[in-house]
């Protein structure tokens, strides 16, 4: 994620958490090190390291408890997307080819899981059992989140405390946890991780549900997969709920989803109908209260420099584009 | 923990229980648990100073790890495997079930605050991946080394936990025993005309190394002390073929 050049005061950090995550996937065996890397490379937004890293810095900041927790949340995330594109049958992300495209499902299973072995052997320098017992907590319910979602996938008969159920085990658990855990490596006493956590609920909420209304929106260039990928893909998102308040559409999709593999016309069909009801200007309305929200929690950390980005990180995410 | 039959079908049926998820039982099939293993590991966990709880969250968090990496080698890279829609949500949930197995075993010992033990299997499944590229790639110079890769992808995690609590013997056997069990299986394949990578060496060269292997494991049975004797008795029932190929060899 790019920051204001006013927060340049992190940078030094941030590489340094580039640094160690390059230097945490140097497999021995040549192509698990260069699927890696190639990964690392593809950059990202980083949402997680730069969480943990303002978070710790509301507190008792040691930079190699942060490097271990930022790296191993991010290959956590990482193996996650690995595995998720074998799952899709992705073949491009963030507009390159997915691991599974170039190198097959099996080198994209075993890299998914050396990364998140490697991410166990970062984070287990850190002795603190509540840090693991959060953590681990966390990726069984991702897990859970992605079955879930596969669930439900194609399945039109769904609400909203579904939706948002199913978007915080995806999305939103991680980055709370990123948060809450950047502040309990720093010391911070329970009432002040739990309302890191809070925060970084919220935002994760509302970035998955702009992610979701990017979809839509954006561009297939910006997005780097084909716009409306969640639609083809069977998955029913915020503004998709939303736009089923309009008859036409829910018979429409209805007809789509009976066929599982849709045509390009078909996508295009629904994204115009979508795009003529009020669906997302609606999902803008629940991604800015929870943002909000976000804000709200805030109100009794201590008024360090790092609050105020946390701050501003929130209400960047309200308004990025891509 | 009775006797080894008792414990493995206890043992079995805690791990499947732990396991159990509605929507995934549906879908894919039941894990398979190796019972070599499984007895194995409780015998080195069983003779560790281990309180009796931790002992029984160790073996299920071992055998999680083993299960994880056994499910994810059922995902394919054949696409023919997708063209149906129950073909293609299995092999999508072998890989959710893979990783829910992984988060499964870091929460266990998370909640028992074993952290080292957490590194140890951490480590070993990055080996094990590592090893596993190898063979993927059929990178294999030699049978030796053919047999080393094997040893790590298949052996690795048993020894490991072996080592982790400073037991010399199991740790050799639990090496010996597995990858043995893995070599017969592939000699498996080339009897069912399978695809397989022992192509360096022929199958008379196989069945002399496969014999002179048995016997030796069976010797690191039987010279185990008294204190071993359920774990004796599991592995030198008169059904196991590596049991079969030493006797035979013998009379």
């Amino acid at each position: 994620m790019k920051l204001p050049k006013t927060y340049g005061y992190l940078k030094k950090d941030l590489d340094s958490i580039e640094k160690a995550l390059y230097r945490s996937i140097q497999a021995e065996h040549p192509i698990l090190r260069e699927a890696s890397t190639e990964l690392v490379k593809a950059g990202g937004k980083r949402i997680r390291p730069i969480f943990v890293l303002l978070s710790s810095q509301l507190g008792d900041f040691h930079l190699e408890k942060v490097l271990k927790l930022a790296v191993s949340l991010e290959l956590i995330h990482m193996a996650t997307l690995v595995h998720d594109d074998v799952i899709d049958d992705a073949t491009l992300r963030r507009g390159k080819p997915t691991i599974k495209h170039q190198y097959g499902n099996r080198v994209a299973i075993y890299t998914g899981d050396y990364l998140l072995a490697r991410a166990l052997e970062e984070v287990t320098s850190i002795k603190d059992p509540r840090l693991h017992q959060i953590l681990s907590k966390a990726m069984v319910e991702v897990c859970i989140g992605e079955i879930e979602q596969m669930k439900d996938k194609f399945n039109i008969d769904q609400s909203i405390r579904n939706y948002l159920r199913r978007i915080k085990r995806k999305t939103a658990l991680l980055i709370a946890i990123s948060c809450q855990l950047g502040g309990l490596v720093a010391g911070l006493p329970k009432e002040h991780t739990n309302q890191l956590y809070r925060y970084g609920y919220y935002v994760g909420m509302s970035f998955q549900i702009i992610d979701d209304i990017l979809d839509f929106t954006s561009t297939a260039k910006e997005l780097g997969k084909p716009v409306g990928n969640d639609l083809i893909q069977g998955n029913i998102t915020l503004p998709v709920l939303f736009a089923m308040e309009d008859r036409a559409f829910t018979e429409r999709l209805q007809q789509a989803f009976q066929q599982k593999e849709m045509e390009k016309s078909e996508i295009n069909e629904l994204l115009t109908m979508l795009k003529r009801t009020n669906a997302i200007e609606k999902s803008y309305e629940w991604s800015n209260r929870y943002l909000q929200k976000a804000l709200t929690s805030l109100a009794n950390l201590p008024d360090e420099k790092a609050k105020q980005i946390l701050k501003d990180i929130a209400l960047y995410i309200g308004k990025r584009k891509y | 923990m009775n006797t080894p039959e008792m414990e493995l079908t206890q043992m079995k049926k805690i791990i499947l229980d732990k396991i159990k998820y509605h929507y995934m039982d549906q879908h894919i099939s039941q894990p398979k648990i190796d019972e070599d293993k499984l007895a194995l590991l409780i015998a080195i966990i069983d003779h560790s100073s281990l309180a009796k709880q931790k002992k029984i969250q160790y073996v299920i968090a071992t055998m999680l790890v083993q299960i994880a990496l056994d499910t994810h080698e059922l995902v394919s890279d054949d696409s023919r495997q997708r063209e149906s829609a129950e073909g293609k949500l299995t092999e999508q949930l072998n890989v959710l079930a893979g990783d829910y197995y992984s988060g499964l075993y870091y929460y266990l010992l998370a909640n028992v605050e074993e952290i080292e033990f957490i590194r140890l299997l951490a480590s070993a499944i990055r080996e094990i991946n590592e090893n596993k590229m190898k063979l993927y790639y059929k990178e294999i110079q030699s049978f030796p080394d053919y047999v080393a890769t094997i040893r790590h992808i298949n052996g690795l995690l048993i020894s490991q936990v072996a080592s982790f609590f400073n037991n010399l013997q199991l740790e050799h056997l639990s090496d010996e025993w597995i990858t043995l069990a893995s070599l017969y299986r592939e000699r498996e394949k080339i009897v069912h005309k399978q695809s397989t990578m022992l192509s360096s060496i022929t199958d008379q060269e196989l069945d002399a190394w496969l014999q002179k292997k048995s016997q030796s494991v069976v010797r690191i049975i039987r010279e185990l002390p008294s204190t071993y004797n359920k774990l004796k008795k599991y592995f030198l029932s008169d059904n196991n073929v590596i049991i079969k190929t030493s006797v035979s060899e013998e009379g």
